[in-house]
């Protein structure tokens, strides 16, 4: 047996490599096994990887390059199947899986949350029991606290810690004058009821639960989070009101089945379980088991890694390595997340997945809403089958006066008041003296309420507008708001026509906007006029372009200008927004986007401002299908030469054919010049009751549903998992290798009294009880480790994502007890802890220390100075704003994308197909990460951008020009820079070196080329 | 970080030297710009230096390229005469031959198809791979696959890894550039650092005329910009002689004068107005039908020659169209794929002709290919479907053997069945090339130490010379 091992294994598994952490050159190496798990299972062969591999069942196959002899196979089955032994080794002697987990189970971190006194020490450099225990690890090593930071130093820190902005020259000068003891203490509470106090700190928490406000710039508004704005906002909202952190945690778990605190719908509880949605899983993954597998884990990964510290995920493929942490606790948790969903369903194994966006509306309310929405079907039903009656009546009645029909369209005869104008109006379009209009009508296109398409005969072109009032992203189309897009189709124009009311002399302008940049390959535009070309252009993929001509035309009423957008090329993928406007020489003008905007919704042609009928339309190029019959007839005789006298001939000829019966339908069918759009409606006639109710109803349309990015109870629909279920064990993570059935619980090793058994739901509820149980020795010790960190610049605990035994100890266990401890007994106050900590000496302290604590502690794990921070790339931009005084603090809302709009960073958006953006320069958080502790890079490209980028002149500008306006003097106004920049007053060489560059520098660019100088400098950018 | 004292540093680097290899990884983490990696830390002899990575974005057709199959055009029309594998996105119909003829090139006698004169006559620099598989079926998560070797969740990028590992050898320019007109599948995250250090994620390059964000001030000469920055060091000097113990202030300091130089430097790496009109035409610069992906291939040269450590040249963009999936033929087969090989056979032989004459292709791997090949069945009747489970890609220089045409697809082109190459082997054999031991290039990160290959990967030895 030995020998086959050494010969073909023991290359790779022995001394020399360890592939997959395993060796095969000893007993207890074999019986220990690799990362795949144990070698051998004695006895049993066809259990034991070993066997499994060198005989290729399964997906393993060892040796990598060749297969062994059967000889050889057979041995090795034969050798496990008779126990496996191995010279000097007994199995026994191997210490059991569990005694390791029972080892990990001591480790500190799982232990209960303690009491700890505040130790007695001497002096009173203390202010509060923080102190005491910072200092009581001092004493032994030497160390003494550096003295206490000046207060402009103090107010710099303080505030750009917990607001994200540096103080202006009046706080400044207020906390200067102001010599009471509590002065700090009355800066750190006004700060603290500061609404920016909130949007600082909650882009810490975004970091952790990786938020990006989109997943793939080309994503549709169905698979993107759209809404998911609204959890950011209420992140920030719920540190500003210090909402209870346990509360805070049990609505992001499972805030869809927690009550309102007024028993109703919880609004907040909903798009708090909007964090579950936005993991970095698979969205196009076309094998869908996976995905729903993946969901789940990046689910389990942000309850235990970002809520928790624990590592636990590494269990979804095996049991933990390091920590006592089984597949089966593992799949105890899975279960509970497989028995939710984020997902209407799976998603067509060719798309992206849609994502569920969950009405944030009572149940009653989604009742009422359903009540009405029945109610209009109801109605459009009846009118749609009155209508088709009285299409047919109204047909059936002017049939007989077809003769006159025809020869009114045509102009022959003038039509009498006895003909329908608007059967006469359909006369013309059959008879192809008016081309066909895009008249069937599409609400909601797209599923986005608020998105109409109208449609010819054909699918394209077509004409989509949009009343959403917010941009619209649909396939590869971004739509802005109030815009009529076309869309040609691969032959035929899109056709939009203006018909002059009036005899006038007119000039046209177009604007074309191609909003499927993507898409296509441009398009070509013309203005005719019947078969004369009045402009024509082309409009370049994604560009805007004019169309115009400006010699006036002169047109008679009736007359028609068509604005004609076509495919260029062999592709015709292509979407326009479409502006077009025609003046007359009177000064009447058109406009063809604002005067069709509110009519979209009627059947066309639609009327001008000024009330005339029929003057815009969207024409439909495409010929009606031909079926042969009066018109094939009719054709020749309509390009004759001697034309009004042949259709006249040919009218009277009609009347004798009405009899016959394929004529009569041709007139009278769906598609023949008698089916009316709209047919008279007879005083008292069933449909004006009907109509006149849907008119109500549609006239008044209820409020759009807010929609909330977020999870439900319920397994996906239409996979494998059913409503509410426990889960198998998925060995080595293959949904395809399953093992026993775990049912839905909490980590055995932890599991605390406050872990109550599942016996209803998914058990999110009982998920959330448990980690904001108050008996949950890792939620508070965790989250005030995180706050530490952002303090003091390092955790207590130095890997803040990793409180398990592979994590380090923290650098003062008493102290993290001693926070924990009050954090829960203060009601789960952020704010109380954030007092603990800023109100501290420890943090007054001046960041140079003593010589001393440098050397001995270089990484200043004693705290005996303050650590310096760079400000992160949120701070840098805001403080831009702030200093140049164009800071606009709107809060809340959906995210913008312009790096010019001077709002905080904060809502500057997020995407994670773009990593080409300003806080990604700046070393933002990877929105697909759970991160803890940003990573901080100091690279060229961030100087390139402070140097050249134009945002970061026109802040220079804007600031240059606003301390010019404040003073006369460069003196005074170098006080005023020097005092918004870096808080502090200008020391006399300063002045002098301003002065002497000013002097010398060009003088238009001078102030702004000095003040951009000072928001480069390291001053702005650390913080002492 | 955490504030990043000297004192500090030098204890972190002696410890890595202490455990042998850390020091690989450190080094850049020290200094402002990823720095080179002194020579002789590799933890093997360095056979290349630079990677360029050709990147035809979803899915060349390998049955159609570079894997004749006499048999699919024999039985063509009828179905595959076994069970498809249970992973499918869509059903497929019946086996389709390949429209174009193939011939045998070189003295190796390497097999290409008629599309591609060009790549064809340098068969014997080429190193084939005729046995590649892959895990996914759709192009993001094989993309994610080819390019970080995981398929679902955030990793570093080959290209972020090869950063960590080497440093660039060019302070002046990005030590990792990504050369892409269009997005490709879901952007970013191929190129992204993930939970490395941000200052190793890939440069996303999309305008080729206006390469490097900032480059250029706009208002302010170079002269008076000088005079402004002089102003600021002296700011900072003030500001440091009071914390000289903080070298993150200094390493600032020291980036703005980088930037300052990188002004003049970065876009003479970026210009081709010197190169010669026998260049030009080498790569087809001159022909609007390849000029797009010419410059792009020309352009990688040109950093490579530079020092720049990995180059990803995405082929996204042709005379008619931008795309993120070029070489995604589910339909129009016989029009696009010739197309697509029109538009990039020159340019990419004339990269490897230009690499070879200027004595680069010894230390430069190419690396072409996409993220996965395409079904032997026919999608529709013009098309063919996405195809993980056997295709090709190939290598040139870097220490690769030309000539040589390794691993094999069954009869019809379907499974891999010789000699198989996953994307994790073919990694392990990149980092290999380029000194590196897979298995010992690590990052701690959420309690585990990751790597490129997670826990894969075998180094085909046979493919290096």
């Amino acid at each position: 047996m030995r020998p086959i091992l050494v010969e073909h294994c023991v290359s790779c598994h022995g001394p020399e490599k360890v592939k997959s952490g395993l060796r095969l050159d000893s007993g207890e190496a074999v019986y220990t096994g690799g990362s795949r798990g144990p070698a051998v299972v004695a006895g049993k062969p066809e259990e034991s990887l070993l066997y499994q591999a060198v005989a290729h069942i399964g997906n393993l196959e060892m040796p990598p390059k060749y297969a062994l002899e059967p000889d050889a196979v057979e041995s090795i089955r034969a050798w496990i199947a008779a126990g496996a032994a191995w010279p000097d080794f007994d199995p026994a002697s191997m210490v059991p899986k569990d005694k390791h987990a029972e080892a990990a189970a001591q480790h500190w971190a799982f232990q209960p949350v303690g009491i700890p006194a505040p130790p007695a020490v001497e002096g009173d450099w203390c202010r509060n029991d923080v102190d005491r225990f910072v200092l009581a690890r001092m004493e032994p090593e030497g160390l003494h606290p550096a003295p206490t930071a000046d207060k402009e130093t103090l107010l710099r820190r303080v505030t750009i810690d917990l607001i994200g902005l540096p103080p202006t020259p009046e706080e400044r000068a207020a906390f200067l004058a102001d010599d009471a003891p509590e002065a700090y203490d009355r800066v750190v509470e006004r700060l603290l009821a500061s609404p920016q106090y909130g949007e600082r700190w909650a882009r810490h928490w975004l970091d952790l639960v990786r938020y990006t406000d989109s997943f793939d710039s080309r994503a549709s508004t169905v698979t993107d989070p759209a809404e998911i704005w609204r959890y950011r906002d209420w992140v920030v909202q719920s540190l500003n009101n210090d909402l209870p952190y346990d509360q805070f945690l049990r609505y992001q778990v499972a805030g869809d089945l927690i009550s309102a605190a007024d028993g109703g719908f919880n609004r907040d509880g909903l798009v708090a379980t909007g964090v579950l949605a936005i993991g970095n899983w698979p969205q196009g993954d076309a094998d869908k088991e996976k995905m729903v597998c993946d969901i789940v884990d990046d689910q389990i990964d942000l309850v235990t890694r970002g809520f928790l510290g624990l590592t636990l995920s590494c269990a979804r493929c095996h049991d933990h390595k390091f920590e006592p942490f089984t597949t089966e606790d593992y799949y105890g948790l899975a279960g509970i997340f497989f028995s939710s969903s984020i997902l209407p369903g799976p998603g067509a194994k060719t798309e992206g997945s849609p994502i569920l966006h969950l009405p944030l509306a009572s149940p009653e309310e989604m009742a009422a809403r359903a009540a009405r929405d029945q109610r209009l079907a109801e109605l459009r039903g009846q009118r749609d089958t009155l209508l088709a009656e009285d299409r047919a009546a109204f047909a059936r009645r002017d049939v007989s006066r077809a003769p006159e029909y025809l020869l009114a369209a045509l102009g022959i005869t003038k039509a009498q008041r006895a003909l329908d104008p608007a059967a006469v109006r359909k006369w013309e379009e059959w008879l192809g003296q008016r081309p066909g209009v895009l008249g069937r009508l599409e609400r909601d296109t797209n599923g986005i309420p608020g998105l109409h398409a109208r449609r010819g005969s054909q699918d394209m072109p077509s004409a989509v507008l949009n009343l959403t009032g917010k941009e619209q992203h649909y396939a590869t189309i971004t739509q802005p708001p109030d815009t009529i897009i076309v869309h040609p189709s691969p032959d035929k124009p899109a056709l939009v026509a203006w018909q002059s009311p009036v005899a006038a002399q007119v000039s046209a302008r177009a604007q074309l906007l191609d909003v499927d940049p993507t898409c296509g390959n441009g398009i070509v535009c013309r203005i005719l006029a019947g078969e004369e070309v009045l402009a024509e252009g082309v409009l370049e993929n994604g560009a805007m372009a004019i169309f115009e001509f400006t010699e006036p035309r002169a047109v008679k009423p009736g007359e028609r200008l068509v604005l004609s957008v076509d495919p260029r090329g062999d592709y015709s993928c292509d979407s326009t927004s479409v502006e077009w406007f025609i003046t007359s020489d009177s000064g009447a003008t058109w406009d063809f986007r604002s005067e069709v905007l509110g009519q979209f919704l009627d059947a066309g042609p639609w009327r001008d401002h000024a009330g005339n009928e029929e003057v815009w339309s969207l024409a439909d190029p495409n010929e009606a299908p031909a079926a042969p019959g009066l018109r094939d007839e009719l054709r020749p005789l309509l390009a004759a030469a001697d034309r009004d006298a042949a259709v006249s001939a040919f009218a009277a000829g009609l009347r004798e054919r009405l009899g016959n019966a394929a004529v009569r339908d041709e007139l009278t069918g769906e598609r023949g010049p008698f089916w009316l759009d709209a047919p008279p409606l007879e005083e008292g006639a069933p449909r004006a009751a009907v109509e006149a109710e849907l008119r109500d109803l549609e006239e008044h349309p209820m409020p759009a549903l807010d929609l909330a990015v977020g999870i439900q109870e319920g397994a996906v629909p239409n996979t494998g998992y059913q409503g509410f279920n426990d889960v198998r064990v998925h060995k080595r993570g293959d949904y395809n290798n399953l093992g026993e059935v775990v049912p839905r619980r909490m980590p055995a090793v932890l599991a605390s009294a406050s872990a109550q058994p599942i016996t209803e739901g998914s058990g999110r509820r009982e998920l959330a009880e448990w980690i904001a149980g108050a008996d949950n020795p890792l939620t508070a010790r965790v989250m005030v480790n995180r706050i530490w960190l952002h303090h003091f610049g390092a955790g207590l605990v130095r890997t803040p994502g990793d409180f398990g035994t592979r994590g380090e100890a923290p650098t003062h266990p008493e102290l993290l007890d001693y926070l924990a401890r009050a954090f829960m007994d203060s009601g789960w106050s952020i704010k109380a802890v954030h007092r603990l900590m800023v109100l501290s000496a420890a943090y007054r302290q001046d960041s140079e220390g003593n010589p001393e604590s440098i050397a001995r502690d270089p990484e200043n794990r004693l705290y005996a100075r303050m650590n310096r921070q760079r400000a992160e790339a949120e701070v840098l931009r805001d403080s831009l704003l702030a200093v140049s005084k164009q800071l606009d603090l709107e809060a809340g809302g959906p995210a913008f994308a312009d790096i010019n709009r001077p709002r905080r960073t904060l809502y500057l958006k997020t995407n994670r197909s773009d990593r080409t953006t300003f806080a990604t320069l700046f070393d933002a958080a990877d929105p697909t990460a759970i991160v803890p502790k940003r990573v901080e890079a100091t690279v060229a490209p961030q100087a390139l951008f402070l140097m050249n980028h134009p945002f970061v002149q026109s802040v220079a500008d804007a600031l240059a020009a606003s301390v010019a306006g404040h003073a006369d003097s460069v003196e005074e106004q170098v006080r005023e820079l020097y005092r918004r920049l870096y808080a502090r007053d200008a020391e006399p060489h300063e002045i002098e070196q301003a002065e002497a560059y000013l002097a010398a520098a060009p003088p238009d660019t001078a102030l702004p080329t000095y003040c951009q100088a000072l928001l480069c400098a390291n001053e702005f950018v650390f913080v002492d | 970080m955490n504030p990043n004292r000297n004192a500090m540093s030098r204890r972190q680097a002696l410890k890595a030297f202490a455990n042998g290899f850390g020091l690989l990884g450190l080094a850049p983490l020290l200094h402002a710009e990823a720095a080179a990696a002194p020579a002789g830390l590799t933890h093997l002899p360095a056979k290349a230096k630079n990677v360029i990575f050709l990147f035809m974005s979803g899915g060349p057709s390998h049955v159609d390229l570079f894997d004749p199959k006499p048999r699919l055009t024999a039985e063509m029309g009828q179905p595959l005469p076994f069970a498809k594998p249970k992973l499918e996105r869509t059903k497929t119909g019946n086996l389709l031959g390949s429209p174009w003829r193939f011939a045998r090139h070189g003295q190796s006698g390497m097999d290409f198809s008629e599309l591609l004169p060009h790549l064809a006559t340098c068969a014997d620099d080429l190193c084939m791979v005729r046995s590649m598989v892959a895990d996914n079926i759709n192009h993001n998560g094989a993309c994610l696959q080819m390019n970080t070797g995981e398929q679902t969740f955030s990793r570093p990028s080959l290209g972020s890894w090869l950063l960590y590992g080497l440093g660039t050898e060019n302070q002046n320019l990005p030590g990792f550039v990504v050369l892409s007109p269009a997005q490709p599948a879901q952007g970013a995250p191929l190129w992204s650092s993930s939970f490395l250090p941000a200052a190793y994620q890939g440069t996303l390059v999309s305008n080729m005329d206006d390469p490097i964000a900032n480059l250029a001030n706009g208002r302010l000469p170079l002269d008076a910009q000088r005079r402004q920055l002089d102003l600021l060091a002296s700011l900072n000097a003030d500001h440091h002689a009071l914390r000289e113990e903080d070298s993150r202030l200094s390493a600032r300091i020291e980036s703005f004068e980088l930037a300052y130089r990188m002004q003049t430097e970065a876009p003479e790496a970026f210009s081709i107005a010197g190169e010669s009109a026998a260049t030009r035409g080498l790569y087809g610069l001159d022909n609007p039908t390849t000029a797009i992906f010419g410059k792009q291939c020309l352009l990688a040269r040109r950093l490579v020659e530079r020092g720049v450590r990995c180059v990803q040249v995405y082929h996204t963009q042709t005379e008619k169209r931008a795309s993120c999936q070029l070489w995604d033929q589910h339909g129009g087969l016989k029009e696009e794929l010739p197309n697509n090989c029109a538009a990039t056979d020159q340019p990419i032989a004339g990269l490897i002709k230009d690499l070879k004459s200027r004595g680069l292709l010894d230390e430069t791997l190419v690396l072409w290919g996409g993220e996965f090949g395409r079904t032997p069945t026919a999608e529709g009747d013009n098309g063919r479907e996405h195809h993980p489970f056997g295709f090709t890609m190939w290598m040139a220089g870097g220490g690769t053997k030309g000539g040589l045409t390794y691993g094999a697809t069954d009869e019809y082109g379907w499974h891999a069945v010789e000699n198989k190459v996953h994307v994790h082997d073919l990694h392990a054999t990149v980092l290999h090339l380029m000194g590196i031991d897979h298995e010992r290039l690590t990052y701690r990160y959420a309690g585990r130490d990751y790597r490129l290959t997670d826990v894969y990967g075998n180094v085909i030895h046979d493919l290096i010379a």
